[in-house]
């Protein structure tokens, strides 16, 4: 005997008895609570309102019109698998880090330290994927603590603010005075935001809906801000950890300033 | 006494009909493969899986969200994103947790835009001081209904989603699980402790003692 059967007897006023209810009440605790009062309690939990069918037909109308106005691009797009929405998004991050890496790498990219490089790429690249990850998770799944998406933004903070300091511990000042500290930040941080806000756009179009704000779009901020911190890694030279919190870590600070707004507008 | 009891089950149940989405019948088709159909190109598909879960996500969507128009919005939208998920179905999966998980999803992210606490649980004392209790021996059908819908919504949204599921939608342990998030042996656990909490909100919303809870057995034998 099982759950249904045993629900099916009790919404037919019966008390299931004999030797296969026996056993199914003895294994489960939630089944053996509804038969404890001779089923009196699932009697009065059957009872609930039925939509009328003129509801239904109406329903299935809008329904139906809703489903046939997904065409276009970016219906295709988002009605691709999640595996593959994924595999766009990451190709899209991976085509702008190629264009970076070729086009305009860093001057000193053969001689760095290929600890930090492998680092900013693992980490960057990780923490950016895991918020990926979260933010694309199809509805169909049973959806996460909001801890989860709030852990990953702390640290894909932390490690853009590690990464920008790391420097001070060679004895790299933490502050310059030089008068080109800040036109050189802005330039960065346009670089990198100009090349994050465009994976934005990506999954814009790989995104399904359905969550309209919140998490999900500071996490998807959060990860194209990520990104653009790894395409600044890969396409400036500068030490100065002054330069690196100004030019690199605002392209994560502002990128998930501009997702809370949106998402709080979107409320 | 357990015969009255029963008979108070019986005459609740007369006029229901089972709540769960019927297994197909053999020889039809199952959810899964209605699906299947649908994502190769047979339209009619749909509207026959919308036949089957319609109504049930529509009383899903209507236990919580009083508005009868964003009930059907739910609904709209459940069915408007499993076509959109349509390519990452699996053959070896099932359908239903599949549409329940995104049933539930949308009513928790209505809830949240809302801004409301509809999803957590309502302290008893919360019922207005002036508001006077219901004699039992008046308590009809539909008010009996009603209390167990105020019940309801006063349980630890945990427990609440398991037994809704559980016993409204007929879903299976395994499915709630899928559906939740959560091993089969733990939403057992939260189903027991849902329904005896259940139990415990009607019994001190004098509701029992119109649908014979064990809870004032011994109270009417005495009488």
């Amino acid at each position: 005997m099982s759950c249904s059967d045993v629900h099916g007897a009790l919404l037919r006023g019966e008390v299931p008895t004999g030797p296969g209810a026996d056993a199914h009440l003895r294994s489960c605790d939630a089944c053996a609570a509804l038969v404890d009062d001779e089923g009196a309690l699932a009697g009065a939990l059957g009872a609930e309102d039925d939509p009328s069918p003129d509801d239904m037909a109406a329903l299935l109308s809008s329904v139906k019109s809703a489903v046939e106005r997904e065409t276009g691009a970016r219906a295709w797009a988002r009605s691709r698998s999640t595996p593959a929405r994924l595999v766009g998004a990451l190709a899209a991050v991976a085509a702008l880090a190629a264009v970076v890496a070729t086009g305009s790498p860093r001057g000193d990219l053969a001689e760095m330290s290929k600890l930090r490089l492998l680092s900013a790429m693992v980490l960057y690249g990780g923490l950016a994927f895991a918020c990926l990850l979260v933010a694309m998770r199809p509805l169909q799944r049973p959806s996460l603590a909001p801890s989860a998406g709030r852990g990953l933004i702390v640290a894909g903070l932390a490690v853009a603010v590690g990464f920008a300091l790391a420097p001070a511990a060679s004895g790299l000042s933490l502050w310059s005075a030089s008068p080109t500290l800040v036109p050189e930040a802005m330039t960065c941080f346009a670089f990198g935001a100009a090349l994050a806000v465009p994976l934005l756009g990506v999954g814009w179009l790989l995104d399904r809906g359905g969550y309209a704000g919140g998490g999900r779009l500071l996490l998807a901020a959060g990860s194209a801000g990520l990104a653009g911190s790894l395409f600044l890694e890969l396409h400036c030279d500068m030490q100065m950890p002054a330069h690196l919190m100004l030019g690199h870590v605002t392209v994560v600070v502002a990128l998930l300033g501009g997702g809370l707004i949106l998402s709080t507008l979107q409320r | 006494m357990s015969g009255l009891l029963l008979v108070a089950a019986v005459v609740l149940g007369f006029g229901m009909r089972l709540l769960r989405a019927p297994d197909p019948p053999s020889g039809e088709p199952s959810d899964e493969e209605l699906f299947a159909a649908y994502t190769a190109g047979d339209a009619s598909a749909f509207d026959r899986l919308f036949a089957r879960y319609g109504p049930a996500l529509t009383r899903l969507m209507r236990r919580q969200v009083r508005s009868a128009e964003d009930a059907a919005d739910l609904v709209q939208q459940t069915f408007l994103q499993l076509h959109r998920a349509r390519n990452d179905f699996r053959t070896d999966a099932l359908l239903r947790p599949w549409l329940y998980t995104i049933a539930l999803n949308l009513r928790r992210e209505y809830f949240r835009k809302l801004g409301r606490r509809k999803e957590s649980a309502i302290p008893l004392d919360d019922r207005p001081a002036d508001q006077p209790r219901s004699d039992p021996a008046d308590l009809g059908l539909a008010e009996t209904r009603e209390q167990v819908r105020a019940a309801l919504q006063r349980l630890p949204a945990g427990q609440r989603d398991v037994i809704q599921l559980h016993w409204f939608d007929g879903l299976s342990m395994a499915e709630v699980g899928a559906v939740v998030g959560a091993s089969t042996s733990a939403v057992k656990v939260r189903a027991h402790r849902g329904y005896k909490a259940l139990r415990a909100v009607l019994e001190a919303t004098d509701a029992p003692e119109s649908i014979g809870l064990s809870g004032n057995r011994a109270a009417s034998e005495t009488v």
